[in-house]
């Protein structure tokens, strides 16, 4: 039973160059208690893919397609529906950690807010509540800490104040967008333990948007992988790990310090004017005419893996 | 730098052509206010002092007989002259020394943080006033009083770009073959200060004029008979009630001036890559 | 403990900085107007033999006001003689008026000070409020017709301005006093004229910071949580946008103590601006040298409480913009 269902989703933005397709007609599913990985390199939309979830981009974008959330399409919602579900229901953990928090506010305050606008708590509660989430992430002195200001936390610690900022009222399903980058390797690791005990305790879903692929391996279910507006391939993690199917896949997998490091050939290309057949065509060492003039569907290789590529067509 | 694009950026701002425009017909006035203005400024025809505006005269006449519009004319040239010398100098000698002194750091820069620190917000027109005072009204003393504090504008802006640029590793890839600390300013540096420069010379033109005018106003400017909008404006006073003309016409003068100048800058401002612009 | 001493060290340095602005602007002042010993005796000679300071005076008066002021000596024990007076409370004494130069000051603060205070509040309660409204409707007629006008506030010269107000408000339709002191009708034209100005420049600022911390991370952190664009205002956007605008404050006291200047001199209003025009007309030095010393005083101590706000707003910041 799917928790989050994209269908046919559509972000554009409106630039002096033209009309940028970020994401460029995407489906995807999220079940109860999983956590689905969407991976690809810088630029490819995979950020863009997940503001749009909560519509949380900028005024010049437009967003088509359906986003249904436990029965209702997310897109049509008016403003106010939408707010109790953000920070609720669904919480998005952004990015860089020091601009995403506000300078001006402790981080206490910051967390109390969640709990005083869903949960109708009092000031003073709000505060019990945002101190005993500050312990959970594994802040020390907790009471103390919550009076002070983001400038004052390391990088790894802002990190696990965002994390407690998003769980603070139990979402059904967590946003979590490149959770450990710029961070060192061993705050890292902390954090994904973190991140793993949580969501195994509380039983949420998770989207878990991020450029590394060893990080998705630890923590996901499924991998999607995006490329250019699109995705590439979907499988199961331990389907994909044992046999990527897209030449993509394999490429970005090949790319990996911890294998041979081979980068892909190329770069990515603009998204205003894509091109007509496979995007990935140009990059592509097994493209075949048939690529650069046919557009590749979404289809399946094996149970539990699909990939778009005239390959398995 | 992008030069197509930013010049696009500036076309699609309407004030701000309408604040080109309005200057180059202002500047054609000055340049060629022997041939345009219908009346000279000095001739004094008593008979016909303190008429109303008019066919013959368009903006009416002064306490002298005097023809306001000619008057208003020529004192275009008065307020360009004045002005433009003010921030000609201003805006060499600030760059610079904002150039050096950003670039070489050292005491020379202490002291010059200290000194904008401590001048720059200080009510600049009361130190004019002081100057003036005491040495005296008149055009010379106007622009040097004007102008001792102005530098220090361009000083820091300059000095702002220069730093931002100077750690850059386009510049230490200059040093690295061998360019002189000379050729680097000139070359590399200067270059990437002009953007904020230019936008700092069309908005300083605007309060200068204001500040010339002021000091015009107190009777410490340009004196009469030399025809200046706050001169003007400082005669014509006293008839404010009978003869309001007099204290309309060269004020609004002003105030287009400065507005033209104000609607320029701003839209080179917001035209010019905000990357580029260190200051706001 | 830490903080308490930062705080403490930073407050002794911008006292250092104020003290310092003190003594170098009133000590340029003073070498600017003693510079011309032979101007000074001349002109005390004019107040004090010929009680006129159109007619010249004869060499032997000069002589004598240079003897009886020690206006031989030279600049620098003059300049000791000066800063002893004034640590003594002494200014000196008015060459037209011959009363103290302390007294004539004294009698005048009140009613610049009036004046100044009313405009600043006219320029906080128009120009903040139309910034923010602007930033939010950004791009609607609102904040078309808020901008432009803004943009015309700070062309418009105040000399100007007070002039074409009094035209209309005093002459033609009769509602307000022209020039006096006495009561709040005489304050009002006065008052806009000043306010104008700073008004229009703090438009602009609030509308272009608010609209600058709109844009920031943290504002769509606090959308993805679920809050109101309301509370997202307040809460959240409020404070960060003031940071800029408090630096500004400081600035625009100073234009506006500039602007007293000229405002006074229109408007006939007996404040510390207009004495200090009179005291340049009439090469009163003591007095000019006096006004300049209260001005900056003034100025300074406005800033020194503008600054100490700083820490109220922004916590990354413990001290003063200077530091």
């Amino acid at each position: 039973m799917s928790l989050l269902s994209i269908e046919h989703l559509e972000s554009q933005f409106v630039t002096e160059d033209g009309l940028v397709k970020a994401v460029d007609n995407v489906d995807l599913e999220i079940d109860r208690s999983e956590t689905l990985g969407l991976v690809g390199e810088s630029g490819c939309g995979k950020t863009v893919l997940a503001l749009s979830i909560l519509k949380l981009l900028s005024e010049n974008t437009k967003i088509n397609g359906k986003i249904v959330y436990k029965g209702k399409d997310l897109l049509k919602l008016n403003d106010a529906d939408l707010q109790a579900i953000r920070g609720k229901e669904i919480a998005h953990i952004f990015q860089n950690p020091l601009n995403s928090l506000n300078p001006v506010l402790s981080v206490g305050f910051q967390i109390c807010e969640p709990f005083m606008l869903h949960q109708n708590a009092r000031k003073a509660q709000a505060l019990r509540e945002a101190v005993k989430m500050l312990n959970l992430v594994g802040i020390p002195l907790p009471s103390e800490r919550a009076k002070e200001y983001p400038h004052e936390f390391s990088g790894g610690m802002r990190q696990r104040v965002m994390i407690a900022m998003g769980l603070a009222c139990r979402p059904s399903l967590i946003i979590a967008d490149e959770p450990t980058r710029g961070l060192d390797p061993t705050i890292q690791a902390q954090v994904v333990e973190l991140m793993k005990e949580l969501i195994e305790t509380s039983g949420a879903s998770m989207l878990l948007i991020t450029h590394d692929l060893s990080l998705a391996a630890e923590l996901c279910d499924k991998i999607a992988v995006m490329y250019s507006g699109e995705i590439l391939e979907y499988a199961d993690t331990k389907e994909f790990f044992k046999k990527p199917a897209h030449p993509y896949s394999v490429g970005f997998l090949e790319s990996l310090p911890s294998r041979s490091m081979k980068p892909i050939r190329g770069t990515s290309l603009s998204l205003i004017n894509p091109p007509r057949g496979c995007r990935f065509c140009p990059r592509c060492d097994q493209s075949t005419k048939k690529c650069k003039d046919i557009h590749p569907e979404l289809k399946k290789v094996k149970d539990g893996q699909f990939a778009r590529c005239h390959l398995y067509a | 730098m992008p030069k197509s694009r930013n010049v696009n950026e500036f076309i699609k701002n309407k004030a701000s052509v309408a604040g080109l425009i309005i200057i180059l017909i202002l500047s054609m006035a000055a340049i060629f206010a022997d041939f345009i203005s219908p009346y000279s400024t000095d001739t004094i025809a008593l008979k016909e002092k303190l008429m109303p505006p008019s066919f013959e005269h368009l903006m009416g006449t002064d306490q002298l007989g005097r023809d306001v519009l000619s008057r208003v004319i020529y004192g275009t040239r008065t307020t360009f002259e004045l002005s433009i010398m003010v921030v000609a100098f201003t805006a060499t000698f600030g760059v610079l020394v904002g150039i050096i002194s950003g670039f070489y750091r050292g005491i020379i820069d202490e002291i010059l943080m200290r000194l904008i620190d401590v001048l720059l917000a200080f009510p600049s027109i009361i130190l004019a006033l002081v100057v003036v005072g005491a040495l005296g009204p008149g055009i010379f003393n106007t622009v040097l009083a004007v102008s001792l504090v102005g530098w220090l504008y361009y000083a820091r802006v300059a000095r702002a770009s220069t730093l931002s640029i100077r750690e850059t590793e386009y510049v230490e890839g200059a040093r690295a073959i061998g360019c002189t600390d000379s050729y680097i300013c000139l070359h590399y540096i200067l270059p990437n200060c002009l953007p904020p420069i230019i936008v700092l010379i069309t908005l300083n033109l605007g309060s200068v004029i204001l500040t010339i005018a002021a000091l015009g106003y107190l009777g410490m400017g340009a004196q009469p008979p030399t025809p200046e909008w706050g001169t003007m404006l400082n005669e014509g006073k006293e008839y404010l009630r009978d003869c309001p003309w007099l204290s309309v016409f060269p004020g609004l003068m002003i105030m287009i001036a400065v507005l033209a100048f104000n609607f320029i800058g701003d839209g080179l401002r917001d035209a010019i890559d905000p990357r580029q612009m260190v200051i706001k | 403990m830490l903080f308490a001493y930062s705080t403490l060290f930073k407050f002794l340095r911008r006292l250092c900085i104020f003290c310092l602005v003190l003594v170098a602007s009133s000590t340029l002042v003073f070498i600017t107007l003693h510079s011309l010993p032979g101007e000074r005796a001349e002109v005390m000679a004019r107040y004090i033999f010929l009680g006129n300071v159109e007619i010249s005076p004869s060499n032997e008066e000069i002589q004598l006001i240079k003897q009886k002021f020690d206006l031989d000596k030279s600049l620098l024990s003059q300049y000791r003689d000066w800063v002893t007076g004034i640590l003594h409370g002494d200014l000196g004494r008015s060459y037209k008026s011959n009363r103290p130069v302390l007294e004539e000051i004294t009698l005048r603060l009140p009613a610049t000070f009036t004046l100044a205070s009313v405009s600043v509040l006219i320029s906080l309660l128009i120009g903040i409020p139309l910034g923010l409204l602007a930033a939010i409707r950004q791009n609607s007629i609102l904040d078309y017709i808020c901008s432009t006008g803004a943009i015309f506030g700070i062309s418009i010269p105040n000399f100007w301005l007070a002039l074409m107000l009094i035209l209309t408000f005093s002459i033609t339709l009769d509602i307000t006093p022209v020039i006096g002191y006495s009561g709040a009708s005489h304050l009002i034209l006065p008052a806009i004229t000043l306010g104008t100005s700073s008004a229009a420049v703090l438009m602009r600022l609030t509308r272009s910071s608010l609209l600058e911390v709109m844009r920031q991370d943290y504002i769509r952190t606090a959308k993805g949580k679920g809050l109101a664009s309301r509370d997202i205002l307040i809460t959240h956007s409020l404070k960060n946008a003031l940071i800029p605008i408090i630096t500004m404050i400081g600035l625009e006291f100073g234009h506006l103590l500039g602007g007293t200047v000229i405002i006074e001199t229109i408007f006939a209003w007996p404040g510390i601006g207009r004495l200090l025009i009179d005291s340049i007309s009439a090469r009163d030095i003591p007095v000019i040298q006096g006004c300049v010393l209260f001005i900056t005083i003034m100025y300074m101590l406005l800033n020194f409480i503008v600054d100490s706000l700083y820490p109220m707003v922004d916590p990354r910041i413990g001290g003063s913009q200077f530091a």
